[in-house]
């Protein structure tokens, strides 16, 4: 028996036959995520339980196999692709929701679930989870934890680490062991915080406890057109300073609101510059105020249109346009490249600018959505793969928005992680001294490098 | 050898700028020299007492802001500004950091940072260790190391950060930090209930809990001062004038209902006590002690001890937090009190942090609270401290 026949073997007696799959065409899905990036795994496997999980991680030690963590493989950073091979740990079968605790308002749930399904489940008892993917139907908490994902309604709740008090996870030795508590003050080492955005890299989250929200009294949601994009990038930089924090303040760009109008006939005005999604939530009487004060704000920009939300239909269809637009882009070009900068709110309309300048240079087009509120923009660079030399003009173009934003006091990404994708952008932002210091992190956690390889960190 | 807040002092420094900073650590260090960062110096009894002598790098002199946009709804300064400052500034702009820190007019940023309590105020839950989004701090060599940034979302690496918050400067000294901040409500009220009995203040809480985003403060008092059983709920409404309007309103109904009595409507009550500052300032002769729960707990059991047995106290619930905060004058046998204090909380999984204890009595309890840590967290945090602070030199012993 050759060695990955008797390692074969060794993961069947763990989690039985029927979860192991080591035939590259039984593969091909777990080969990459949300982005280009590609790897074939050795194996796949879908253990059931934490403690199998920590035999695996024991196995794949013993054979100094790489682990990769996956969840539902809708990362946008090539986070879960095994570009070094290795054991693809999926987490789909993880999908318990263990309890909803009302009176303390937190769920304990099964790395797996998917994002939505918590709010859904909570919806019960008048609770919802607030992170909010655009993917959140899709995507799990596991992978939500390890990317520190943010949603539309980030704006107002925070991302994930704001909601997650404690987390039991697998540690590269095998170890099982909770991070975090009810109180996040315990004096010490905030593990929680450190392992949340580690993006698989210091262990698998098996298990999470996320605090739960009460579901807002009332909820307003606005579609507001502009003629150009920097009136809409101005307004939301105006809403913002003077201090009204809306649940979300969402934008797309002409080509984006065009390309979700067409998909799901949403009612977007055409042909308008942009369109801004805000959305306000509270008591019925503070929704009034809030609605009234951010209309004198954006009357400034010259809005072109204003449309309110009649019902809870339209309300989602408007959500429905938005969260769907990555895939109604697809309709302009069969690929994209999704940039995930972040940057002062202030810098919007400047670094639009010259996202725009950018994209005449390289002749591609981009269509700009963005969590504006949170200064949050993903330039989505349109291509087509089969067109020689296009990915890497795209590939090229993302670079250079990214610089843009580290130069305008931003950041290379705000929700996606730096994953396979960015890896090689980290020393744009950071010093020698500063990777040096995370290596040392990652080797405290990770001595032997196994977890998630080839990620985050720039080729040497 | 000076004694400095019951530190034994070899020397002070007062770096001026971040470059005297980064070359006051980087010095000592090479030389061996165990070193303890100081902001105002309010924290220092706290905890642990540094295990030996050391040398003091006080920041006062570092309290500039580095950045500060009000539209951005951020903002960085260096370590040693205090807090009070920052607060008035983001005043200015209608701003606040969504909690109050404690002790404001002493304390620094940079300690609060270090130390990693928000207080009992809380916006939307919101504490010191989320709203912080980027430090930069100096290693052993003296060298920055920039984790984080100036922006709300941010995933570009590791949040090296979170290592420098709640740590007590055994990671190495903080030059700067950087704070997500949110604009002030536009009304803030007190509302304050007597009720003379905890379980019917309970409910109370029980009902107003999740609406902290409105409800920053709901805290219980309750003290062996008060001539009968009391237990008093303080409530700071905040939002807009109809938001707060309308929860003061159903709130008061509430409290009838559960057998309680408005003890004072006012938007300026002169408090008896001071909540924001709660087991801060006090006599050499005081003991403050901070309970924390692992699940949403009532802390009944910490609440009949105290009414039943024979100390001067004041305690401070905190049901959000899933705290309780208590100032004890200290008395003879205080030590068999606190005891039978770590054993409830042993029993029922709470945590014991002692928030201020004179000297004296600083090294005879520092064993008596374990810390149920379990074995992979100690062994991470060992190799963390071997790895930062290979010689041990940072706040020796004052936590780890
Ligand atoms: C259409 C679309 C819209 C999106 N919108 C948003 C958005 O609004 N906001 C946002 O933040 N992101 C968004 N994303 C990105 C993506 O959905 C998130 O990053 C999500 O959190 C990934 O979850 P996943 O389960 O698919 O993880 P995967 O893609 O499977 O994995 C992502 C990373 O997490 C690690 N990982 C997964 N599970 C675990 C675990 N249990 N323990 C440790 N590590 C683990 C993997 O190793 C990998 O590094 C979007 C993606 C798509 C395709």
């Amino acid at each position: 028996m050759d060695i990955s026949q008797s390692l074969n073997k060794k993961i069947i007696d763990i989690v039985g036959k029927d979860f192991v799959f080591a035939d590259k065409q039984d593969m091909v899905v777990y080969e990459s995520d949300g982005t280009h990036d590609k790897g074939m795994p050795d194996f796949v496997v879908l253990p059931r339980t934490t403690e199998e999980v920590a035999k695996l991680v024991l196995l794949a030690n013993e054979f100094e196999l790489p682990i990769i963590a996956r969840g539902s493989g809708t990362g946008l950073s090539g986070g879960a692709v095994p570009v070094h091979g290795g054991l693809v740990i999926s987490l789909n079968r993880m999908n318990t929701i263990i309890d909803i605790d009302v009176d303390s308002s937190t769920a304990t749930v099964e790395a797996g679930v998917i994002n939505l399904e918590i709010s859904n489940k909570a919806s019960e008892y008048g609770l919802f989870y607030a992170p909010d993917p655009s993917s959140q139907h899709a995507c799990t908490i596991g992978g939500n934890i390890a990317e520190n994902s943010g949603g539309p309604h980030c704006l107002a709740y925070g991302v994930t680490t704001n909601h997650v008090l404690a987390i039991e996870v697998v540690l590269p030795d095998g170890e099982i062991t909770w991070f975090g508590d009810f109180n996040k003050e315990v004096p010490g080492v905030d593990f929680r915080g450190l392992f949340i955005g580690s993006e698989g890299t210091f262990g698998i989250c098996t298990k999470v406890v996320v605090k739960l929200l009460q579901k807002p009294q009332d909820v307003k949601t606005m579609l507001i057109a502009f003629s150009s994009i920097q009136d809409a990038a101005n307004a939301t930089t105006a809403i913002i300073g003077a201090g009204i924090i809306p649940a979300a303040i969402e934008m797309m760009d002409k080509t984006a609101s065009d390309a979700a109008e067409e998909a799901t006939n949403a009612g977007i005005p055409k042909n308008s510059g942009a369109v801004l999604l805000i959305e306000i939530e509270g008591f019925e009487s503070d929704i009034n105020d809030q609605g009234k004060l951010i209309s004198d704000v954006i009357y400034e920009f010259n809005p072109v249109d204003i449309k309110i939300a009649k019902n809870d239909q339209e309300r989602d269809l408007f959500w429905k346009a938005r969260k769907g637009v990555l895939g109604a882009l697809g309709r302009i070009a069969p690929n994209y490249f999704l940039v995930d900068g972040t940057v002062p709110r202030t810098k919007l309309s400047a670094v639009l600018s010259e996202v725009s300048t950018l994209a005449k240079k390289y002749n591609l087009i981009v269509a700009n959505v963005l969590h504006a509120g949170d200064g949050n923009l993903h330039p989505c660079i349109l291509f087509d793969q089969q067109t020689p030399g296009d990915t890497d003009k795209a590939l090229k173009l993302g670079g250079d928005i990214l610089k843009v934003c580290v130069e305008n006091g931003g950041v290379l990404s705000g929700e996606h992680g730096i994953g396979y994708e960015k890896r090689d952008y980290m020393p744009l932002l950071f010093s020698e001294i500063d990777l040096n210091n995370m290596k040392i992190l990652k080797n405290i956690f990770d001595p032997d490098g196994l977890f998630n390889p080839g990620k985050i960190f720039p080729v040497e | 050898m000076k004694i400095i807040n019951d530190h034994r002092i070899i020397n002070t420094n007062y770096p001026h700028n971040k470059n005297e900073f980064s070359k006051v650590v980087k010095k000592l260090y090479k030389d061996n020299q165990k070193m303890i960062i100081l902001g105002g110096g309010t924290k220092a009894k706290y905890g642990n007492p540094i295990d030996s002598p050391s040398h003091t790098v006080f920041t006062s002199e570092l309290n500039k802001v580095i950045d500060y946009n009000p539209s951005d709804l951020t903002v960085t300064v260096e370590s040693g500004m205090k807090v009070e400052f920052l607060m008035n500034l983001l005043s200015e702009n209608n701003q606040y950091l969504g909690y109050i820190l404690p002790n404001k007019k002493l304390s620094s940023i940079g300690g609060s940072t270090a130390y990693g309590y928000s207080g009992n105020y809380r916006f939307n839950d919101i504490h010191i260790r989320d709203s912080i989004i980027g430090i930069e701090a100096i290693n052993y060599n003296g060298d920055f190391i920039k984790s984080g940034g100036q922006v709300v979302k941010n995933v570009s690496g590791y949040d090296l950060h979170k290592l420098y918050i709640g740590t007590q400067g055994s990671f190495g000294p903080i030059y700067s930090i950087s704070f997500k901040i949110y604009p002030k409500p536009n009304y803030d009220t007190r509302v304050i209930f007597d009720f003379e009995n905890y379980e019917d203040v309970l409910n109370i809480i029980k009902k107003y809990l999740h609406l902290n985003w409105n409800i920053p403060r709901l805290s219980i008092y309750s003290t062996n001062k008060f001539k009968r059983k009391l237990y008093r709920l303080f409530c700071n409404i905040s939002g807009t004038k109809n938001a707060v309007d309308y929860i003061k309103k159903s709130i008061t109904k509430d409290i009838k209902l559960n057998n309680g009595k408005l003890e004072e409507i006012n938007n300026n009550i002169n408090m008896s006590v001071n909540l924001d500052d709660f087991g801060y300032n006090l006599k050499d002769e005081q003991l403050s002690i901070r309970i924390l729960s692992s699940k949403n707990s009532d802390f009944h059991h910490i609440i009949n001890y105290f009414e039943n047995c024979k100390l001067n106290f004041q305690l401070l619930v905190n049901p959000s937090i899933g705290s309780i905060s208590i100032l004890i004058e200290n008395n003879d046998s205080i030590l068999s009190y606190i005891d039978e204090i770590a054993e409830i909380s042993q029993l029922n999984n709470y945590r014991i942090i002692i928030d201020y204890v004179n000297l004296s009595l600083q090294n005879k309890l520092r064993n008596k609270f374990k810390n149920n840590d379990n074995q992979p967290i100690k062994n991470l945090t060992a190799l963390l401290k071997k790895n930062y602070d290979p010689q041990n030199l940072f706040s020796s012993g004052k936590f780890i």
